[in-house]
């Protein structure tokens, strides 16, 4: 699909945005680690070393050890790809969801729009953890800690706000002239829908999806703190080295490098975000 | 610098003003050298199509330019006293109180959260008047504009229809006693029936108040209803101007002619085609060389693309800015 | 075939004196191409269009005029099925258009087709201006693939633009280019009726004139009917065989244009007439009264120069007061107005 012309200047405005370059660059960056590094420096999170046991960061082991003599470097790399991997696959499968769901409602408005949004708010005012929970317990044991029940789960909540947002852009567009000339063209329902509501709606979803992820990276390691998430992710990282860290004399790397490598990430997302909401604004001047 | 007037009387002069946008492509000459006289009691008429600069001048006068637009340069003079120097302090301490604003869209220039009566009355008592006196002043001034009586006063914007809200906005705008009212495309929304009476509304408070008052337009017909002179605008400049009559009977810049001629007339044959100007306006990036109408001028000729067309003077009030001119007026007089 | 731009009038109640064609004229009688019969629309509480009978020969061009409110709008619109209409009737070439369902209007949408106003917000966006032009080709499959590309840079050239726009986006055209887009858009089924809501107003005065130029040449060549909606007057005077007032959503009058410009009968077409500015000087618009439609009687009443108690009790009916003209006003009846 083409993207959308008030878009082209938008990415040209996107180019010119230093937080947004540097927060692009740092994704980039970590997500080229995540991947690859383990191959690359011959890394295996899972190999143990009980003699190596809390080894602070050294030459050996660039993040130091954990208390089994796991390399650090090598389970937050591992574990980011996991994090990443939730965050985009929920968000996608939100997008997904809201976008067709939010587009149905705006698009035949009156009582279909009525009664689809009522449910939306109705699945809002159910604390989203619970349904986390809810949907993760629906799963058998043998599937717990597999990274496609988080998907699933993760994705179930956060596509309401995806929903309210493409009801509105589609409600808002229904009765623009270029539409009613479709209509009047003899277009049907579906061409209308995919043809001209929703790549006008495009810039909306793909600003508010950008913003999903951290959200979502964020709540897979809520998940992971309580026990509810995937073995190996920054979530379950960050949670061991909270268990683990004492004032006394602390393995601090097991908490720093996991949480530094998750704000990091979360906050070149956001930047992202923030300049593509920007990059998209009609008010913006192009 | 010889003006079209050389009126010294004049109470609103405008030289030489210079409004840029940033854009992507590169700044844009919105207003590139817009010089004006209005003197005291006297209408004038800007016209110009979209994109011109008319508006972008209009907010200038009251240094109400928005981003990414801004005001480079250019005098702003009222009674002779320059207002534009110093970051345009002077243009905004005159706002409202000397110059006046009156917008094409009476709605959006209403707050929608406050009744008619209120926005006046607060208007009113930013002079530093009491709340009696303001109140008393926007009840006159209401009852005035054709709308006396309790039931404006104390109603929404939202209730009143179109023509009644340009009718508030211009009671607002007079509530500061200018000495000149800009009023820009004030008609332009309203029916024919509702715009006719408006028309006639502002020409007897501009004469009981002896306002001079800078029209702008789209519409020659509607100039025509209202201005003693017409300047025509093309692409950022002036590029005829003349007293009304002078200009319907024998406009000379090839611009303003065919925007004359190129209107459906409302009486008289029917005709086969209407005129009409090929392609469409200039947006000029760079410092103008040659005329900014050639691409689109019938009578172009080498010069015209080469050299800045002169300003000539064609008599009294009376100039274009055109070779073609030239021939019959007094050569050379140039100005911006 | 090149139709006489001029006196070409067709009308149900078309003059007799019309010299040019009176086969037409005659055929046009028997059957018209669109005939609307006691139109209602009602937007909530609020009656846009309050009963009105029209008809549209074939090839003929109607104009409409009224101010904001007048219900011009919503009559094109409701011939186009974009609003639905509470009663009433209006057949197309026989087929009854208000209620018809979704999958029968569809070959009727070749044949009926709408130009909308605002050229700027008519064109989706997203798309390249020649998809837009092609769209309606392929909803209708009316051109194998290969063929269509031709096809929409023909109707691009048919509409004075160079063909090579067609990969444009609708921000990187004028407002003129943009229109022109619109119009080939629309003529791309050949339709025998186009609607044209406002298609000049957008526009400013010097491409206005280009694109009522190209309209007068199109139809000169494809011979459809159309319906101009303006609140420009000398636009309609300009292209119009005959003219509709509307007023408060009734009909105020209806008359071939000579006739309605040179002598107009209707207070308030009298009244539009006068506002109209001039382009010369020395001739200032008239102001009327000022007041909403009123909400019995005839609605114009509350600023009729000549309005009377039976005005104010009874709503007037359209009547024919010479063959082609129709005027709604007691006073006119009266002869009061004359």
């Amino acid at each position: 699909m083409s993207i959308a012309a008030p878009a082209v200047g938008g990415l040209a405005r996107l180019r010119r945005d230093p937080s947004a370059l540097a927060g692009a660059a740092l994704l980039a960056a970590v997500a080229a680690a995540c991947t690859l590094g383990p191959l690359l420096l011959g890394l295996d999170p899972e190999t143990t070393a009980p003699a190596a046991r809390h080894t602070p960061p050294g030459a050996a082991h660039w993040f130091g050890t954990d208390a089994l003599g796991r390399d650090l470097l090598a389970r937050v790399l591992v574990g980011g790809r996991t994090s990443l991997a939730v965050g985009l696959a929920a968000t996608a499968v939100s997008v997904a969801i809201g976008t067709l769901y939010g587009a149905i409602a705006g698009y035949y408005a009156g009582r279909v729009d009525e009664l689809m949004m009522r449910i939306v708010d109705f699945l809002y005012g159910v604390p989203y953890m619970f349904l986390v929970i809810l949907v993760m317990l629906l799963f058998s044991d043998t599937a717990r800690g597999e990274p496609l029940p988080v998907f699933v789960a993760l994705g179930l909540v956060q596509w309401l706000t995806m929903a309210r947002i493409v009801r509105g852009q589609v409600l808002a567009l229904r009765e623009r002239e270029f539409v009613l000339a479709a209509r009047v063209a003899g277009a049907s329902d579906a061409r209308i829908l995919l043809r001209h509501l929703l790549p006008n709606a495009l810039g909306p979803i793909v600003v508010y999806g950008t913003l999903t992820v951290p959200g979502v990276i964020l709540l897979e390691s809520f998940l992971s703190f309580l026990g509810l998430g995937v073995s190996l992710s920054w979530g379950q990282l960050v949670a061991d080295g909270v268990a683990v860290v004492n004032p006394v004399r602390s393995p601090w790397w097991l908490l720093a490098f996991p949480s530094g490598f998750l704000a990091a990430t979360l906050l070149a997302l956001n930047f992202v975000g923030d300049a593509l909401r920007d990059a998209f604004d009609p008010r913006a001047v192009g | 610098m010889t003006r079209v007037r050389s009126d010294d009387a004049a109470l609103l002069e405008v030289d030489d003003l210079r409004v840029h946008v940033a854009t992507p492509e590169g700044e844009l000459r919105a207003v590139d050298g817009l010089s004006l006289r209005i003197g005291r009691g006297e209408v004038l008429g800007l016209v110009g199509e979209s994109g011109c600069g008319k508006s972008l001048a209009a907010l200038a006068l009251l240094d109400l330019v928005p981003p990414p637009a801004r005001r480079v340069g250019g005098r702003i003079a009222l009674g002779g006293v320059d207002l534009a120097a110093g970051a345009g302090r002077a243009l905004r301490a005159a706002r409202g109180r000397r110059i006046a604003l009156v917008f094409q869209d009476a709605a959006a220039s209403l707050t929608p959260t406050l009744r008619v009566g209120e926005q006046l009355v607060e208007a009113a008592a930013i002079g530093g008047a009491s709340v009696r006196d303001a109140a008393a002043r926007a009840r006159a001034l209401l009852e005035r504009v054709g709308l006396g009586g309790e039931r404006v006063f104390g109603a929404w914007p939202h209730q009143l229809s179109g023509g009644q809200r340009q009718r508030a906005l211009l009671a607002m705008a007079l509530l500061g006693e200018p000495a000149v009212l800009v009023a820009d495309e004030p008609t332009t929304a309203l029916d024919v029936t509702t715009q006719a009476s408006v028309l006639a509304l502002l020409r007897e408070l501009q004469r009981e108040r002896g306002l001079a008052v800078l029209f702008i337009t789209h519409d020659l017909a509607v100039a025509a209803a209202l201005c003693q002179r017409i300047a025509v605008m093309y692409a950022g400049r002036v590029v005829e101007e003349a007293p009304t009559e002078a200009l319907f009977a024998g406009a000379r810049h090839p611009y303003a002619s065919a925007l004359l001629a190129c209107s459906a007339p409302l009486d008289g044959p029917r005709l086969a085609r209407l005129p009409s100007i090929p392609g469409a306006p200039p947006r000029r990036f760079g410092p103008a060389v040659g005329c900014a109408f050639a691409p689109r001028c019938p009578d172009a000729q080498r010069r015209c693309v080469a050299e800045d067309p002169p300003w000539v003077a064609l008599g009294a009030s009376h100039a274009a800015r055109c070779v073609l001119a030239l021939g019959a007026g007094d050569a050379g007089g140039r100005r911006g | 075939m090149a139709l006489p731009r001029r006196n070409q009038i067709a009308g149900p109640r078309a003059s007799p004196a019309d010299p040019t064609s009176p086969a037409r004229a005659a055929a046009a009688q028997a059957a018209p191409l669109l005939a609307v019969r006691g139109l209602r629309v009602a937007y909530g509480a609020v009656r846009a269009l309050d009963g009105i009978d029209l008809d549209v020969a074939r090839g003929e061009l109607l104009g409409l005029v009224g101010e904001s409110g007048s219900g011009k709008s919503t009559f094109v619109r409701a011939l186009a099925g974009l609003v639905r209409a509470e009663a009433g009737s209006a057949r197309f070439d026989g087929v009854e258009l208000l209620g018809l369902a979704r999958r029968d209007w569809r070959p009727l949408r070749r044949r009926l087709q709408l130009v909308f106003q605002d050229p700027g917000t008519s064109l989706d966006p997203t798309l390249r201006v020649g998809a837009s032009v092609a769209e309606p080709l392929e909803i209708h499959r009316l051109l194998p693939r290969p063929e269509r590309a031709a096809r929409v840079a023909a109707l691009l050239r048919r509409v004075g633009l160079d063909p090579a726009l067609g990969s444009r986006r609708p921000h990187e055209l004028s407002g003129g280019e943009r229109q022109r887009v619109g119009l080939a858009r629309a003529l791309a089924l050949e339709p025998e009726l186009l609607l044209l809501d406002e298609p000049v107003s957008a526009l400013d005065v010097s491409v206005q004139a280009q694109v009522l130029n190209l309209l007068a040449d199109l139809r000169a060549a494809q011979g459809f009917a159309a319906v101009l909606v303006a609140h420009q007057l000398g636009v309609v005077r300009h292209l119009a065989d005959r003219v509709a007032v509307l007023f408060a959503g009734r009909l105020a009058e209806d008359a071939p244009t000579d006739a309605l410009f040179a002598a107009p009968l209707h207070p308030y077409t009298r009244a539009l007439l006068a506002a109209a500015p001039r382009a010369r000087p020395g001739a200032p618009p008239a102001a009327g009264r000022e007041a909403p439609p009123a909400p019995t009687g005839c609605a114009f009443r509350l600023r009729c120069p000549l309005a009377d108690a039976r005005c104010e009790g009874e709503v007037p009916e359209l009547l024919e007061t010479a063959p082609g003209r129709r005027v709604a006003c007691h006073r006119v009846e009266e002869g009061a107005a004359g």
